[in-house]
């Protein structure tokens, strides 16, 4: 367990999981580099477990394959024990299957390994101040996958669950970010307010949680249909 | 299903031989009761004189002659009523005359007791016999010797004649004249329902399949019999009192019955086989045109030989389809011949060469019609069986022919699959090996130099790394829908963007749903905004860039600017220039580059 700073004024308690060693000391340097943070970096889910249990992080960053096992049953666990807090996937490739799990585990979204250190720190910062960043892809996953399952009528290729069916609005709101639109000009385009984009977003993304083994996805990694 | 179809056929196949012992048994017993003598209680009157002589009736000059008839009964003492094997107690005496021909008057001592008329029952046929019942009163009779006379005259042209004649008690007398009856009218008018009926169903079978012409003639034989012997027509007014013009149907449906046997057997059907009706048209016009004396007396019998000869002709021709082997022609030979036979004895009983108590003619045509119904269930039951077969046929052949698509379905789609995937596996190849493989060796050179090129191996590295997701980027499932294909690059995009210190406007229009693009053609479209925004990036010390995508003039416009220094100051990389232009070419599209000093406009046009 490297604790690599420890900042008096720390207000964000953040945990990175990642063996690949220059790249969790590349993602903890995003991180401690700025004084609101403080950053405890592990590289198994062994360790990860104790430093959940230690630090009560506001922040996950996690890899989703470690050496001791895929990272989604921790997430979950810890999602369940720490509802608030909030969970980064760390992609080398940001593709269809990491995106699913990384939904499938709670995740708010995702960050490529090779992202600048700005580009890291300020996701990081948006997921913590709840604005409910959604990437394109995710969008598009789920708006392929809704749309997919009302042309057929079934899930017939199930690979996302959702608790609630998506609204009209809310699949309006989902082209706009597939189509790379930011929040401000989707509110333009659809009449609505700023503010009420970044709802939807939170509206659909508790739609798309299913923190149980039961879910498709979960399934779908356990049984090798899915390969992280 | 087949199994009740089996069990039919198994029952038809015996079918000739029981339709055949019917058809023999019942013409048998038809000639059986038509020369009987055994009229139980009755006595026949052998002992009567009968001599011929010119009519004595004025009026009628046609009457050749008259038959009178005389014998006398003995009639116990004192009253006949009580004693007597002949005579029960309180009875009357009656006459039964079964043959007469046509017209009889009988007198007891001097007393006309009855009369009897043979067309008075309106038959048709001269052939036909009818039996008549005239009681003798007791009035007119006294104990001892007395007279009876019959008086019989034939209508214009024929020779009365006088058959048996019975006498008996009345209820005895009764009782065989209704067995007489029965055979003689009731069944004949029972077979014209059933001829009736058969004629209208050969004729629908035959309508509409005009192939089956044995029906259509069979159906013709049928129509003129029924209509000859229909007891409407009488009450039409053709029927003259002394000619029996309906009668000449007959020799029609004779000549029909022929061309019926022709065709059942499978002669041709040629300008020659209308000898056949030569006959009977002759016959019509001469009796329509002769006196009713000679209609009568001459032309009768020759339609009589007309017949006669129709049917022997018929024979042959049956005879002939039975050495082809035609099915069913011997049932039919046999049948005609009895019915050939019943009309013979009807000839002879009509000459009075044999002595007899009915025609058997008319209900022995039930003979033919049961040889008729026989051929007509063996063709519909042959007809199912080998519907059935066919059936049987057709699944076996479909199922045949089901396999092989399946098979050809499989291979098919074995063959594409094996196409679509080698196609992939080309596709990939070259996707890497222009991409990522040129990045990579860029980074192994720089690697080896090991001189501080950090920054320049990681450039290359973050190329192939942006370029490897850039082909995973265009395996994804877009739906065909270009916009969500440029959101997915833009979130690739903008890190290096905001690196770069670059600020990104995007304006896509709505593009629609017409465009429809394969991973090849995305992953070309992304390649080429990549390219673009690595010049930008590199070389044109821009603050902007805009990306934009709209239709216009049915071409789909997809606009890449930015604020730097101008194209003609970044030519330094040709290499990025040519893949550009070698990718807009693999679309099928155009690139229009317009570079001035405040900036370059990139504009890829693809056709709709």
């Amino acid at each position: 367990m490297d604790t690599l700073s420890r900042s008096p004024k720390a207000q964000h308690k953040i945990l990175i999981i990642e063996d690949d060693q220059p790249i969790r000391e590349r993602l903890a340097r995003a991180m401690s580099s700025h004084s609101d943070c403080v950053v405890v970096a592990t590289g198994s889910l062994q360790d990860a477990r104790a430093a959940f249990a230690a630090q009560h992080p506001d922040l996950i960053l996690s890899d989703l394959r470690l050496p001791d096992g895929n990272a989604i049953d921790f997430l979950m666990e810890a999602r369940r024990a720490a509802p608030n807090a909030e969970i980064l996937v760390v992609s080398v490739l940001g593709d269809e299957n990491t995106i699913l799990a990384a939904i499938s585990a709670g995740a708010s979204g995702y960050l490529l390994k090779d992202a600048l250190p700005n580009d890291i720190y300020a996701t990081a910062m948006d997921v913590l101040a709840g604005g409910s960043p959604m990437s394109p892809s995710i969008a598009r996953l789920v708006v392929m996958h809704a749309r997919a399952s009302q042309s057929t009528g079934s899930y017939a290729n199930k690979r996302l669950d959702l608790t609630d069916p998506l609204t009209p609005r809310e699949m309006d709101v989902l082209w706009g970010i597939a189509k790379g639109f930011s929040y401000a000009q989707i509110a333009l385009q659809l009449g609505m307010s700023a503010n009420t984009v970044p709802s939807h977003v939170k509206a659909i993304y508790r739609k798309l949680r299913v923190d149980n083994r039961s879910s498709a996805v979960y399934e779908a990694v356990q049984s090798g249909i899915i390969q992280l | 299903m087949i199994n009740h179809v089996e069990k039919i056929k198994s029952l038809w196949r015996a079918g000739s031989p029981i339709a055949a012992a019917v058809a023999f048994s019942w013409a048998f017993s038809l000639l059986l009761s038509g020369q009987s003598a055994n009229f139980r209680g009755l006595q026949a009157l052998i002992a009567m004189s009968c001599e011929s002589g010119p009519s004595a009736n004025a009026e009628n000059r046609d009457a050749a002659s008259e038959l009178r008839c005389q014998t006398d009964l003995n009639l116990p003492t004192p009253s006949p009523y009580q004693t007597g094997h002949m005579v029960r107690d309180g009875q009357d005496l009656a006459l039964l005359i079964p043959v007469f021909r046509d017209y009889l008057v009988v007198t007891v001592n001097g007393v006309t007791v009855g009369q009897a008329r043979l067309n008075q029952w309106r038959m048709p046929a001269r052939l036909a016999t009818m039996p008549t019942i005239i009681s003798l009163p007791r009035q007119t009779l006294k104990p001892g010797i007395n007279r009876l006379e019959i008086e019989v005259r034939g209508l214009a042209g024929r020779e009365p004649s006088l058959g048996r004649t019975y006498l008996g008690p009345e209820a005895d007398a009764l009782a065989q004249f209704h067995r007489l009856w029965f055979i003689g009218e009731i069944l004949p008018t029972l077979i014209l329902g059933g001829q009736a009926a058969l004629a209208l169903m050969f004729f629908t079978i035959w309508n509409r399949r005009r192939q089956e012409a044995a029906l259509g003639w069979f159906s013709l034989v049928l129509a003129l019999d029924t209509f000859r012997g229909s007891a409407v027509i009488p009450a039409l007014g053709a029927e003259s009192a002394s000619v029996s013009y309906w009668s000449l149907l007959v020799p029609f449906s004779s000549a029909a019955y022929v061309m019926f046997a022709r065709a059942l057997v499978g002669l041709p059907n040629t300008k020659r086989s209308l000898i056949v009706w030569i006959a009977p048209a002759f016959l019509s016009l001469a009796a329509i045109l002769a006196a009713p004396s000679t209609a009568t007396g001459v032309l009768m019998p020759l339609g009589v030989i007309v017949i006669g000869a129709n049917l022997v002709w018929a024979s042959i021709v049956l005879v002939i389809g039975w050495r082809r082997q035609v099915p069913e022609t011997r049932l039919l030979l046999f049948c005609t011949l009895l019915f050939a036979g019943l009309v013979l004895h009807d000839v002879l009983l009509s000459l009075r060469v044999i002595e007899g108590q009915m025609a058997v003619a008319r209900p022995g045509l039930l003979v033919v019609l049961v040889a008729m119904i026989t051929l007509m269930i063996k063709r519909f039951t042959g007809a199912m069986t080998e519907l059935d077969r066919t059936a049987e046929i057709l699944r076996t052949r479909t199922t045949e022919i089901e396999a092989r698509l399946t098979q050809a379905d499989e291979q098919l789609r074995a063959q594409r699959e094996a196409a679509i995937l080698a196609q992939e596996r080309a596709r990939l190849m070259r996707d890497l090996h222009d991409g990522l493989g040129g990045e990579m060796v860029a980074v192994l050179a720089l690697a080896e130099r090991d001189t501080g090129k950090g920054p320049d191996i990681a450039y290359h590295a973050r190329a192939a790394l942006s370029d490897m997701r850039l082909i995973i980027a265009s395996l994804e499932d877009y739906g065909g829908d270009l916009a969500m294909a440029l959101g997915a690059w833009k979130e690739r995009a903008e890190p290096q963007m905001v690196a770069a210190g670059l600020k990104l406007h995007w304006e896509l229009n709505d593009l629609g749903t017409r465009f429809q693009f394969g991973p090849t053609q995305i992953l070309d479209i992304l390649r080429i905004l990549q390219e673009a925004l690595a010049n930008v990036i590199h070389h044109a010390d821009a603050t902007i860039i805009t990306v934009g995508a709209c239709l216009a003039d049915g071409e789909l416009a997809l606009s890449f600017t930015d604020n730097g220094k101008g194209f003609r100051h970044q030519v330094s990389r040709g290499k990025g220039l040519t893949n550009m232009h070698s990718r807009v070419a693999n679309l099928g599209g155009r690139l229009d580059i317009d570079a001035a000093n405040h900036g370059t406009s990139i504009v890829l046009r693809l056709p709709v």
